[in-house]
């Protein structure tokens, strides 16, 4: 029996590889420094001016496909381009290497590329793959030619596939790299690339992110065609809206005007109908002045244009509210949204927006009730429900409201009108915290979990916290914290109290009540924590502040907190005066009025002053009330 | 980088007429700068308006579809198609292009869009404010346009830049090119030479191009020509030229010497590729202008060559320090290399 031999072969042990040129000896190897150089003469002086001349009629005609959007035409132009650069290169390197063994570049440093083996002249297929070898390194952002830095023989990789070596001709040549040298271009070449593997790996990982839900590709897709995707999602029966012309831009202008489209879809619309060539209408016109309304002179135009086409139209009220509106003619707007043909949508949502405005919350839900047949609205109205119910003091109504919109509504949403209510509803005590809209904004654990870009949700997260007791909020982390300088100084106005500084506490709160980018809703919450504290005429002063209230939401709420203060302090005069604006604006609350109705019993049958009488004309805003958008 | 340096900066008492020529440049973009800053931004203003250009841009559809292929090149056509029906971004790109069209503004009160009155009602009264502006405009006032193509402003364009960018760059090359060319024909020769050119440059770019409602403005025409003939009349001379290969080591910047018609070269392959390359639509550098000068450039120094007995043509030596006489494709580091400096 023959046992066969299973030992392994012997490994030959550290053949070093050493080129048999004589030329390429230690010593005449080229510095890679002077490679450089005759590359960058190569390239720039020589290459680019070519390549530009050639390329040129090439040039013009992918520019005129990239404009005309001809992706065909543009991507096999760049092929095209992509190709010639290539022939450009290997023909000249490789011509100019099998004539001359130097290109011209290499010539200017006196450079010479030879076999490495041997001293046969190279063949020009060697020439060509040196070429083509050198292009590919090229595209691997010039890595690989790092490796004349680590080459024993100072040998990239094109040196290497051709078996050739670059020579300096004149006795300036360079020895083999130091062991530093070398590591130091592995490490860097190395850190190259993990450093792209991440990249990579982060773009692949955010990809399938951005396709994992169908619902974001078919957005991604959509997006990418310009279709106004909330008008394809409402638009409903598709025959319907091409039997009605401007179908599709009515509904644009709804959702628009009710804040669930973007101005862009009007316009995505209007491009529409100009692509189908639907005959111009009283409400292109009026889409128009939309989309024009940064250029007033044309937006204008747009809107008188409405009326001269079609002046009993619907469009032609919507225009006329228009301009009423940015005149701040608030009796004008109530007057035309009052005689104005119902049923189209957007003049609805115009007038809940008026009558919320104007705080006329009662007439807002009668034209809530008018858009209950508007599905597309829905959202607007449950939100805006809440509201009109909450500001008229229906609580319970409001919480049905709230209950009824919270499974209905965008998560965000639900959680932003909840935040809304339960911020509002925590002024009167921390017993709301058990309540529906609080339930649905629970106390944070940290103070990163606040975003203070939502500031509803915000201010109900910061007095959840305060509810847990006096210790639960560190103002200071807050306000060093928070980017937002308004809510900044409400922090440190917070923080000033809980020192028990209250005059410097009343000038950063005054400061949050005055400032004109504070959010409405903190900036009543900034009130009632200063009138809290506040001595009779820092009051007074609180009072003038309160009078320049642009909202008239905020300006009723800020004046019944006012009111309610002033009477604790038994400051009757500064309180009637307030009740006087308030009763002008029907904004008294029902505990305002059992306050003022009590303070009037108790004046032992005198009759009302007549500064607190209300006036005949219930409707007149004081002159010193200044509403604003 | 390589930059063309010659006998480097000639002072003006040696050549007075490139200095004074210079100098009336400068004292043009001075005013013009001084008295067109707000015509311009009114002007710019007028022209970003996403509005206005939208509408133009669905009008000059109708208007470029209405007279087609060959009064309007195809690629205009095809946009014009892509405009009148297509988004608004096409539309906006082809009203942008609609201002170089002066036929199309000077017609402007001719056309109506009658797909939406309000947008032409609009369009008419922004195409007379931007009639007026640009009459205001000095760019507009001595540049040359197919508005207005007068006499005086086949001359008067050349004085005229449109900013410090343009201005600096053009005058580089006056100082280097045309100290040098004065020096050897003289100051009355050099200034024909100049003026020449640039009426020439023009003329090429209307021929070539065709003239536009934008201004033609600038001297680099007239500068091509100058440039053109010194490189003519010194063909083979070694001339001094700047170098650096962006590295950051000894030995790779410095002067280098390479023969006159180098310049010649780089110019005509640059200036041709940018010709055939571009749309002219689109406007931008005025390559077709910089070709007519350097063609006139060619043909006055052929000329002079003929008329050299009459008109002497003096020799001017580029030479290094010392008298040193350099040869075609040496070069001077300005720092050698440490292995040169050893030795």
């Amino acid at each position: 029996m023959v046992i066969p031999d299973w030992t392994p072969p012997k490994k030959p042990v550290n053949v070093e590889f050493v080129p048999t040129n004589s030329q390429a000896n230690v010593g005449n190897m080229a510095r890679p420094v002077d490679r450089l150089a005759a590359v960058i003469v190569d390239i720039f002086v020589l290459l680019v001016p070519i390549f530009i001349l050639l390329s040129a009629p090439f040039k013009r005609w992918m520019m005129a496909s990239f404009i005309l959007g001809n992706e065909p035409d543009f991507i096999s132009l760049v092929g095209v381009m992509t190709l010639m650069a290539v022939v450009l290169v290997v023909s000249y390197q490789a011509s100019f290497h099998f004539f001359f063994g130097a290109t011209l570049g290499k010539m200017l440093f006196d450079l010479k590329v030879k076999p490495a083996f041997g001293d046969e002249r190279m063949t020009f297929m060697s020439c060509v793959g040196r070429s083509l070898v050198w292009i590919l390194e090229f595209v691997c952002l010039g890595l690989p030619l790092l490796s004349v830095f680590t080459n024993s023989q100072r040998r990239t990789l094109h040196d290497r596939v051709s078996d050739t070596c670059v020579v300096s001709m004149n006795g300036t040549g360079t020895v083999a790299p130091h062991p530093v040298e070398r590591g130091l271009v592995r490490g860097f070449v190395g850190s190259c690339l993990l450093f792209a593997l991440l990249v990579a790996g982060v773009q692949v990982h955010q990809f399938f992110d951005k396709m994992k839900l169908e619902h974001n590709l078919i957005a991604t897709f959509d997006h990418e065609s310009g279709a106004c995707e909330v008008v394809d999602k409402n638009i409903g029966d598709e025959e319907e809206s091409t039997a009605k012309p401007h179908a599709r831009l009515e509904l644009a202008m709804s959702l628009y005007a009710a804040g669930l489209a973007e101005r862009n879809c009007l316009e995505v619309e209007l491009e529409r109908e100009i692509a189908t060539q639907t005959p111009v209408g009283g409400i292109t016109y009026l889409a128009q002045a939309f989309v024009n309304a940064d250029d007033a002179e044309v937006s204008n135009s747009y809107l008188d244009q409405v009326c001269e086409d079609t002046p009993a139209s619907v469009e032609c009220t919507m225009s006329k509210v228009v301009s009423r509106w940015s005149d701040e003619d608030w009796s004008a707007v109530e007057d035309l949204l009052a005689n104005a043909t119902k049923g189209s949508g957007y003049l609805e949502v115009w007038a809940v927006r008026h009558h919320m405005k104007q705080a006329h919350y009662q007439e807002a839900l009668a034209y809530l009730d008018e858009l209950s047949d508007h599905r597309e609205l829905s959202e607007f109205s449950l939100v805006q429900r809440v509201k009109a119910y909450f500001n008229s003091y229906q609580t319970n109504e409001a919480e049905a409201a709230l209950a009824s919109a919270i499974p209905a509504l965008p998560k965000d949403d639900a959680d932003d009108i909840s935040a809304w209510v339960c911020a509002q509803a925590l002024q009167n005590g921390c017993a709301a915290l058990d309540k529906l809209p609080c339930r649905e904004v629970p106390a944070p654990k940290e103070m990163g979990e606040i975003d203070f870009e939502h500031s509803a949700v915000a201010l109900a997260k910061v007095m959840s916290l305060e509810c847990h007791g006096d210790d639960a909020v560190d103002y200071l982390t807050f306000s060093q914290a928070v980017k937002n300088e308004d809510w900044q100084t409400f922090f440190r106005a917070n923080l000033k109290r809980q020192k028990d500084d209250l005059s410097a506490a009343y000038k950063l709160f005054a400061d949050v009540v005055n400032s004109n980018t504070t959010p409405e809703l903190l900036r009543v919450e900034a009130l009632r924590r200063v009138a809290q504290f506040a001595t009779t005429p820092q009051l007074h002063a609180l009072v003038e502040s309160w009078r320049g209230f642009e909202s008239k939401d905020s300006w009723i709420k800020g004046g019944n907190l006012l009111f309610a203060r002033l009477m604790e302090k038994k400051d009757r005069d500064s309180a009637l005066r307030v009740a006087r604006y308030l009763m002008n604006a029907e904004g008294l609350s029902p505990n305002s009025v059992a306050q003022l109705t009590g303070l009037m019993t108790n004046e032992k049958g005198d009759r009302m002053p007549a500064s607190v009488r209300p006036k005949e004309n219930i409707h007149t805003i004081p002159d010193s009330y200044e509403e604003g958008d | 980088m390589i930059f063309p340096v010659l006998n480097g900066l000639i002072g003006w008492s040696k050549a007075p007429v490139t200095w004074a020529i210079l100098f009336l440049n400068l004292v043009v973009l001075l005013y013009t700068q001084n008295t067109g800053v707000d015509g311009q931004a009114r002007l710019d203003d007028l022209m970003k308006k996403k509005s206005f250009v939208t509408v133009q841009g669905r009008i000059y559809a109708g208007y470029v579809q209405e007279r087609g292929e060959p009064e309007y090149p195809e690629f205009l056509v095809d946009l014009a198609k892509q405009a009148q029906r297509g988004p608004n971004d096409r539309a906006e790109m082809l009203g942008q292009l609609a201002f170089r069209d002066f036929n199309f503004l000077n017609d402007a009160d001719n056309i109506d869009y009658k797909e939406d009155p309000v947008a032409s009602r609009m369009w008419h009264k922004r195409v007379a404010d931007l009639k007026e502006l640009q009459h205001e405009h000095p760019s507009f006032t001595f540049g040359l346009s197919s508005d207005d193509a007068s006499l005086r402003k086949w001359v008067t364009y050349i004085f005229v830049h449109s900013g410090w960018f343009h201005f600096i760059s053009n005058m580089l090359f006056l100082v280097i090119f045309g100290a040098m060319l004065e020096k050897q024909i003289g100051g009355l020769g050099f200034l024909v030479v100049f003026l020449l050119s640039g009426v020439f440059a023009a003329g090429t770019f209307a021929l070539l191009t065709g003239m536009s409602s934008t201004p033609l403005v600038g001297a680099s025409g007239a500068i091509s020509g100058v440039m053109t003939m010194y490189c003519v009349l010194n063909w083979g001379r070694p001339e001094r030229y700047f170098y650096w290969l962006f590295l950051p080591f000894r030995g790779y910047m410095g002067w280098i010497y390479l023969p006159a018609w180098a310049s010649l070269a780089i110019w005509a392959v640059s200036d041709l590729s940018g010709y055939i390359g571009t749309l002219p639509e689109l406007g931008g550098i005025a390559h077709a202008a910089h070709l007519g000068g350097e063609v006139s450039g060619t043909i006055m120094a052929l000329i002079l060559f003929s008329l050299r007995k009459f008109w002497p043509v003096h020799e001017v030596h580029a030479t290094a320090r010392n008298g040193y006489q350099p040869k075609i494709g040496e070069m001077i580091p300005f720092l050698p290399p440490s292995h040169k400096r050893a030795s």
